[in-house]
């Protein structure tokens, strides 16, 4: 005799799942108000167990306690309750074992439910949110433990089954307030996680692999870009409510930790509240730092920048694109791709940018240079070295892509013990001279993908206008456009960077090296080599045959910290309490790098800015030319 | 207001590739600062596609007067007397750059079309003053070493922004796409040979305003709150010491 109580639970937790259903109705009629992107939904939803398990527990798995946590209490709570609900079963009402199944599956979500109470207890870390975070272990708390409590009546005193009654009210109790936690509080990560993680923009990112180039805009359509929630397409209305507020982002986005007007994670919650047409009040997590106020409100339909809106203008230009938010979501959401989009919006759209940035997109509209010099004068640097030029009538192996850094002194050093360096090898390579405009990855980040367009044109017919093998360069950014963004517009070729040639040269006996004895050397991943274009062993196995020592910096690889020369950060007038690459070098100082070595003229720039002392900084091809032995 | 804004073929002087003329850009800018509601911008001559971009600028109606390259002033003249350019009557104000970057631009074609059509003419005007009187102007003259001095135009008035004028409008890629150029052919009189040697006039000796400071004319003398016929008569005195006006008696020369 399972008695009223067992078959009441049951019947709670059916009740329970109808009312998850319903409150799932306005968020999905929420995101529909969204851009249409049509996905498969059944085979997405057929790829979440493995996208969960694997690439969502990747991340999850990094914060220490995270995923026991996570796998007790949702595991417990989930299986538990479906246990339950199968108690509308007569003979399984009957039976102890079932009940105690019941109860273990419970007492195992008590336990999840002690390690969600203790993340907040006794004190709340900055990069966690309050408000409804906080009742949410005793919703949980009553939920499961009314849960334990139900089956436990039933194993024990199976004829008293009526002392279930007291229980039961517990789980009454606990159901509404994980209701309202899913209709109306964090909770709804479960819901809105799934279906993103079903209908993500980049389904290529998962099982390992990589996906970082931006669309292109279709600049004919009327509105380019993002200025009111609407413009997001629906998948991505649907990230933005699958953000669960931990913080990750937050903890490894460098412009927050230089106090730039920018958190990541506040970003995420600001559109995902303009899209919910909710206050500002609502976000209980930290701000974008030092970021002046906004109005705070926001709806489907209105814009979602401005000191009149959701977001300051501040936080779009203080984003070094750098993706280590993107990296460390364990949702895995885009905010480059959104504030990329926020910023097309902008600069298309109302032609908002900072000054500075205005002058560098203005230059590049008319002289196909950010800075506005001669592209005559790109080579300068190399004046010495006497590189051929490509015609179209000559034909060479490489092609060298010489960037926007090449104008600099410093950096054209590094490009003379490249060329040194090809030269020992035997390589046949040339430049394009004056026929080299900016690749316009500066245009694009900053939004302008009307100028990106136009100057990606132009070089794409170029280069197809040249006879080359392929294409080697060492500026990270224009590998990135060249290979990954280019195909999209119709150029495509083979793209490496220069350390991942002159590993090459080296494992292939053409370039002979003799590790030096030099103090230890740091290497420092630039992003878009590292996280952009996954090369992180072919700059490691070079420094190890060019020097002795070599260190790591406690965030290297995937984890690596950015410089703050990307994104057209530089360009943007950003304000900021500290210097990005400041706090770089005291990463690299804290363990006892010497030398820093860099593989970008981005990275070589922001780092050699920083004031001494600091350790030095020198290009992995200036080290490997130093460690070079004659054949 | 209404307002004309001339521009001309601009090429980058670095790399030499087509491109909006800074002046001209501000010049735009300059319109939406003195409140201009109706905006045009003319070239005289045909329509080429880097004149879209001013559009981004602002400027999204743009007519080209295809054949007027012959003799700008005149089309341009034409253009501005006769032509409904407004369907509200006449322009009050032709903007242009201080400065062209085409390759053959002289720099003397505001002036040229100031005098076409019997208009004043403000030069180097960086920013809008308070205006004061309606039917005038009040501009910020914007001289070397960062001077500005005030003048006040009457209107119609052609008005010339240099660059460095700090009026720079927003550029829009939107508003580019939208901007509607149009092109119409004109027919100008060819210029006579005569008028292309230009005028022949004596030598008129320039008067050395530097030359003359630099003799020690014991630099003015310091008057406070004077009678305004004595300072007048001390300026008149000053100016005379250093060479800049004729001696008294001495005929002006003509």
């Amino acid at each position: 005799m399972g008695g009223r109580t067992g078959l009441l639970a049951s019947g709670l937790v059916w009740g329970m799942a109808g009312a998850l259903a319903a409150s799932a109705v306005p968020m999905v009629r929420r995101w529909r108000k969204g851009k249409a992107s049509p996905k498969d939904m059944i085979r997405g939803l057929a790829t979440v167990p493995q996208r969960y398990l694997v690439d969502v527990h990747h991340a999850v798995e990094r914060r220490k306690g995270a995923a026991p946590m996570h796998a007790l209490v949702a595991g417990g709570t989930l299986a538990g309750s479906v246990a339950l609900a199968a108690g509308v079963i007569p003979a399984l009402r009957e039976s102890r074992l079932y009940w105690g199944g019941v109860g273990v599956f419970f007492v195992t979500a008590i336990g999840g439910t002690y390690l969600v109470w203790k993340r907040r207890n006794p004190r709340k870390p900055s990069w966690l949110s309050g408000g409804r975070f906080l009742w949410l272990p005793d919703a949980l708390l009553a939920w499961n433990l009314g849960g334990a409590l139900v089956a436990l009546v039933h194993v024990a005193i199976p004829e008293k089954s009526g002392v279930a009654w007291v229980p039961l009210a517990m789980m009454v109790g606990g159901g509404a307030g994980l209701v309202v936690q899913v209709a109306r509080g964090p909770m709804r990560h479960a819901f809105s996680g799934v279906t993103w993680l079903a209908a993500h923009s980049r389904p290529e990112r998962f099982g390992g692999g990589r996906s970082t180039d931006l669309r292109p805009l279709d600049l004919a359509a009327p509105t380019l870009g993002t200025l009111v929630p609407g413009d997001f397409a629906w998948n991505i209305l649907a990230s933005f409510d699958a953000c669960i507020e931990c913080g990750r982002c937050e903890q490894h986005c460098p412009a927050f930790a230089a106090g730039q007007r920018l958190n990541p994670k506040a970003l995420i919650q600001g559109l995902a509240l303009s899209a919910r047409s909710e206050d500002v009040s609502a976000y209980t997590g930290s701000p974008a730092p030092h970021a002046p106020p906004t109005a705070g409100k926001g709806s489907m339909t209105s814009a979602i920048i401005g000191a009149d809106a959701m977001i300051h203008p501040d936080t779009l230009w203080a984003c070094t694109t750098c993706r280590s938010c993107v990296e460390q979501c364990p949702m895995m959401i885009e905010h480059v791709d959104a504030i990329v989009d926020l910023r097309r919006g902008q600069t298309l759209m109302l032609g908002e940018v900072r000054p500075g940035a205005a002058d560098a997109l203005r230059r590049l509209r008319d002289t196909g240079e950010s800075g506005g010099r001669p592209l005559s004068a790109r080579a300068d640097g190399l004046a010495g070295e006497n590189v051929p030029v490509l015609t179209e009538e000559d034909e060479t192996d490489v092609l060298l892509w010489l960037g926007d850094g090449a104008y600099e002194l410093r950096y054209a050093r590094t490009l003379r013990a490249l060329v040194k360096l090809l030269r020992l090898a035997g390589v046949k390579f040339a430049i394009l001279g004056e026929a080299e405009p900016d690749c316009g990855d500066l245009a694009r980040r900053l939004g302008d993908e009307a100028t990106f367009q136009g100057l990606a044109t132009e070089v794409i017919g170029t280069l197809n206008s040249r006879r080359f093998q392929r294409i080697v360069t060492a500026d990270p950014h224009a590998l990135n456009v060249l290979k990954n963004e280019y195909p999209a517009l119709g150029g495509k070729w083979e793209v490496v960077h220069h350390t991942t040639f002159l590993d090459e040269l080296v494992s292939a006996g053409r370039l002979k090296l003799d590790a030096r004895d030099l103090p230890s050397v740091a290497y420092h991943d630039p992003c878009y080599l590292g996280r952009y274009n996954g090369e992180f062993d072919a700059p490691r196995r070079l420094l190890a045959a060019a020097c002795k020592t070599t260190v790591e910096m406690e965030r290297h690889g995937k984890q690596s910290m950015c410089c703050g020369g990307g994104g057209g950060n530089p360009v943007s007038d950003v304000d900021a309490e500290l210097r990005i690459p400041d706090i770089r070098m005291g990463q690299a100082s804290e363990v006892g790098a010497a030398i820093v070595a860099v593989g970008c003229p981005g990275c070589t720039a922001m780092l050699e800015g920083v004031p001494e002392p600091r350790p030095e900084v020198k290009d992995i091809a200036e080290l490997v030319l130093e460690a070079v032995v004659p054949a | 207001m209404k307002a004309v804004i001339l521009l001309s073929a601009g090429i980058d002087p670095v790399s030499g590739r087509p491109a909006p003329v800074p002046g001209e850009i501000r010049a735009i800018g300059l319109a939406h600062e003195l409140g201009v509601t109706q905006m045009i911008g003319l070239h005289a001559g045909p329509a080429s596609p880097v004149l879209t971009e001013y559009g981004g600028y602002g400027l999204t109606h743009i007519l080209c007067l295809k054949g007027g390259g012959a003799d700008p002033v005149q089309a341009l003249a034409g253009v501005v007397k006769t032509h409904a350019l407004f369907a509200d009557g006449e322009p009050d104000l032709v903007l242009a750059a201080a400065r062209g970057r085409g390759g053959s631009d002289t720099g003397l074609l505001p002036y040229q079309l100031a005098q076409a059509l019997g208009w004043p003419i403000a030069t180097d005007i960086g920013a809008p003053m308070e205006q004061t009187s309606p039917g005038q102007l009040a501009l910020a003259q914007f001289r070397a070493r960062g001077a500005v001095k005030p003048v006040s135009v009457t209107l119609p008035c052609v008005v010339t922004v240099p660059e460095t004028a700090r009026c720079v409008p927003a550029f829009v890629f939107a508003r580019q796409r939208e901007t509607w150029v149009d092109e119409e052919v004109v027919t100008v009189h060819p210029v006579s040979a005569e008028e292309e040697a230009g005028t022949l006039r004596p030598y008129r000796r320039r008067p050395k305003l530097i030359s003359g400071a630099s003799k020690d004319s014991g630099g003015g003398q310091l008057m406070v709150d004077p009678d305004p016929h004595e300072a007048a008569r001390a300026i008149v005195a000053h100016l005379r010491a250093l060479g800049v006006l004729p001696n008294a008696g001495q005929a002006p020369e003509a």
